[in-house]
């Protein structure tokens, strides 16, 4: 093999395994959200107003904070649009019955490495991430359900 | 043919170098979430283009698929 | 007679992919329509209208169909050069000779079918991160019918920054002209051709791709790709004419492509959001064994206003080389021992310009319509004339075309 010829081989593979290392794990967080919000079992919803699966994952989560919020369930979306009327927008044509936060600088993004959109974490009342999954698909909802519930049996409780 | 393997190597180089440092986070996609930041927005547009001119000029093709958009899901 | 669309390996067109966009979130049938209107004045016009289909699922499966019709009509050139007294010329069948006054670029005025194509694909997530779409696609007219398949894979990396794409695909066509297929290089309305008879060739495409988002509001797509194509690869209704010292032709011979052609391809494209605006820009550089080397650089800016309008100003530029046995016409001497000859200018030197512009309007329905309007201008670089022949074609202007079309497109897409 001639050298240019190995050269390029070798850009085209550090690439390609250097790549997905680049999209390293987050730490765990201790902190995030302000400390007056947690002392609950928290379920943080990242969404944003552009991003349609998280407007399909809204009336689930109201389910979920009417089904879970009397054994110690809290619902907290998170709302990443960076212009925050349209922040306001989305919130009109999608009516939540959980607290909202608005985040439009993603610092509450970036400290609980959110790796796509929609993303959610499931936090205890110290803030100890205990789940965190991405994406939304309505065949997985029991899936998601499961996970609270694991959540509010080992770490919930009056 | 010279010129073939100098293209492949243009490619080849274009392709492998330093794709990892580059991107958006997940939360800054509104812009690129638009259907017109999407290069597949109009493949009927891109086809009719396509039969267009090769029935009046010698090449043809090379736009491919995948990729861009809100990354959601 | 123009190559009509079919004559694109339908493998090119099965690797253009489908809207990458977010569905509407009750899955639905998503509708796309566009009907091409394409003329030349005095020459070949098309009308061609198009209509497609996608269906997904939250799986992230999804199926697509496509449905083109082409109507194409009227006079091309044949190849052959101008001649100081009138030309007549017969048609493929070898009836219905058409006549060519003195010093006009002769036509001929092909009877056309409508071509249907239908192309289906399924696509659907594969081992792992991986995503697969298989395509099928068929097209039909009174003398060709092609039929091909096609493979894509794709994964993301890098948090959906990065896209990797491979595709393969293969087509394999028919011909049957009108008058049968000619020999290569013979002489016309001299040699005996079989009415009936047919001849094939097939097409394989490979493209390798990768899409990566640069930034929060600008991305940038590279492709490599190889096309092989082998068999039966002349224009069945070009010709070439012989000529005397005087310009004027003596016979007139088929013309004879190579049974094999190899084109290799780099094409990129950037995409950016500058405030709600689009802009889009691209190069591809094409490269063959054929000796055609193209550029094509392509500009558009999508300009929104009034909330639901947009106009977009576009710009395409195009250059090519000659094909190595491209030649304007042959003198007594160059027509013996030929392996290759052809005088169809579209593999001749040339340069092209479309301008244009696209409106789009988007109903409260969520529906869109937009229309579309182009000009085109093809400008032929002419290259050597044969060295015997040459001073007598100096008497005509213009040997070899220059095209110039109008291009308008209306296009609707809903869901249903």
């Amino acid at each position: 093999m001639t050298p240019t010829r190995r050269q390029l081989l070798a850009l085209l593979a550090g690439g390609a395994v250097f790549g997905p290392l680049a999209a390293a794990a987050p730490a765990p967080a201790v902190t995030g959200i302000p400390a007056d919000q947690l002392g609950r079992i928290t379920y943080l919803d990242f969404w944003a107003s552009w991003c349609t699966p998280c407007a399909a994952a809204f009336p689930w989560l109201n389910q979920m904070q009417d089904a879970h919020g009397p054994r110690g369930l809290r619902v907290l979306g998170i709302g990443l649009d960076a212009q925050t009327d349209r922040g306001d927008r989305f919130l009109q044509q999608h009516p939540a019955r959980f607290s909202i936060l608005r985040d439009p600088e993603g610092r509450l993004a970036e400290h609980y490495g959110v790796e796509g959109m929609p993303y959610a974490v499931i936090i205890d009342r110290q803030g100890q991430i205990l789940h965190r999954h991405t994406g939304f698909r309505p065949a997985d909802r029991a899936s998601y359900e499961q996970a609270i519930i694991a959540a509010l049996a080992e770490r919930g409780g009056a | 043919m010279n010129r073939g393997r100098a293209v492949l190597a243009i490619g080849l180089l274009l392709l492998g170098s330093g794709c990892s440092s580059l991107g958006a986070r997940p939360w800054q996609r509104e812009a690129l979430a638009r259907p017109e930041m999407n290069p597949d927005a109009e493949p009927l547009r891109a086809a009719l283009d396509d039969h267009t001119y090769f029935s009046k000029e010698a090449a043809s093709g090379g736009r491919g698929f995948g990729g861009g958009g809100c990354g959601c899901n | 007679m123009t190559t009509p669309p079919s004559r694109l390996g339908l493998a090119v067109c099965a690797l253009l992919g489908l809207p990458a966009t977010a569905p509407a979130a009750d899955a639905s049938w998503e509708i796309d329509t566009a009907t091409l209107y394409y003329g030349e004045s005095g020459r070949v016009s098309l009308l061609e209208p198009m209509i497609a289909a996608r269906r997904r699922w939250d799986d992230d499966r999804s199926l697509g169909l496509k449905l083109t019709l082409d109507t194409l009509t009227g006079p091309s050139p044949n190849g052959a050069t101008p001649a100081g007294s009138a030309q007549t010329i017969s048609g493929p069948s070898g009836n219905g000779a058409a006549t060519t006054a003195p010093g006009e670029i002769p036509l001929d005025d092909q009877f056309r079918d409508t071509r249907v194509a239908l192309a289906v694909d399924y696509a659907a997530p594969l081992l792992g991160a991986w995503t697969a779409a298989y395509g099928l696609n068929a097209s039909n007219e009174y003398d060709y019918l092609s039929l091909g398949g096609s493979l894509r894979l794709q994964r993301d990396f890098n948090q959906r920054n990065t896209t990797l794409a491979l595709g393969l695909a293969y087509a394999s066509d028919r011909l049957e002209p009108v008058g049968g297929v000619p020999q290569p290089l013979s002489v016309k309305d001299a040699s005996a051709k079989e009415d009936g008879s047919t001849d094939s060739k097939s097409v394989t495409d490979l493209l390798l791709g990768i899409t990566q988002i640069i930034d929060p509001v600008s991305l940038v797509r590279v492709n490599l790709v190889l096309s092989q194509s082998s068999g039966y690869l002349n224009d069945p209704y070009k010709i070439l004419s012989v000529l005397d010292a005087e310009g004027e032709p003596l016979r007139y011979l088929y013309e004879g492509r190579p049974d094999r052609r190899l084109k290799s391809g780099l094409f990129a494209e950037y995409l950016r959001d500058i405030d709600g605006d689009t802009l889009r820009g691209s190069y591809r550089y094409q490269t063959d064994d054929w000796g055609v080397d193209s550029h094509t650089v392509e500009l558009a800016y999508r300009l929104p206003f009034a909330g639901r309008q947009y106009i977009e100003p576009q710009l395409r530029y195009y250059q090519q080389t000659a094909a190595d046995f491209y030649r304007v016409a042959l003198d007594e001497a160059e027509s013996e021992g030929l392996q290759a000859a052809t005088a169809d200018y579209r593999l001749g030197g040339m340069s092209s310009v479309t301008i244009g512009a696209q409106y789009g309007y988007r109903l409260r329905s969520g529906s869109e319509l937009s229309l579309r309007l182009g000009y085109y201008l093809q400008t032929p670089d002419q290259g050597p004339l044969p060295a015997q022949a040459a001073e007598g074609l100096s008497r005509f202007g213009e040997l070899v075309p220059e095209t110039t079309a109008v291009m308008a497109t209306v296009g609707y897409r809903f869901s249903w």
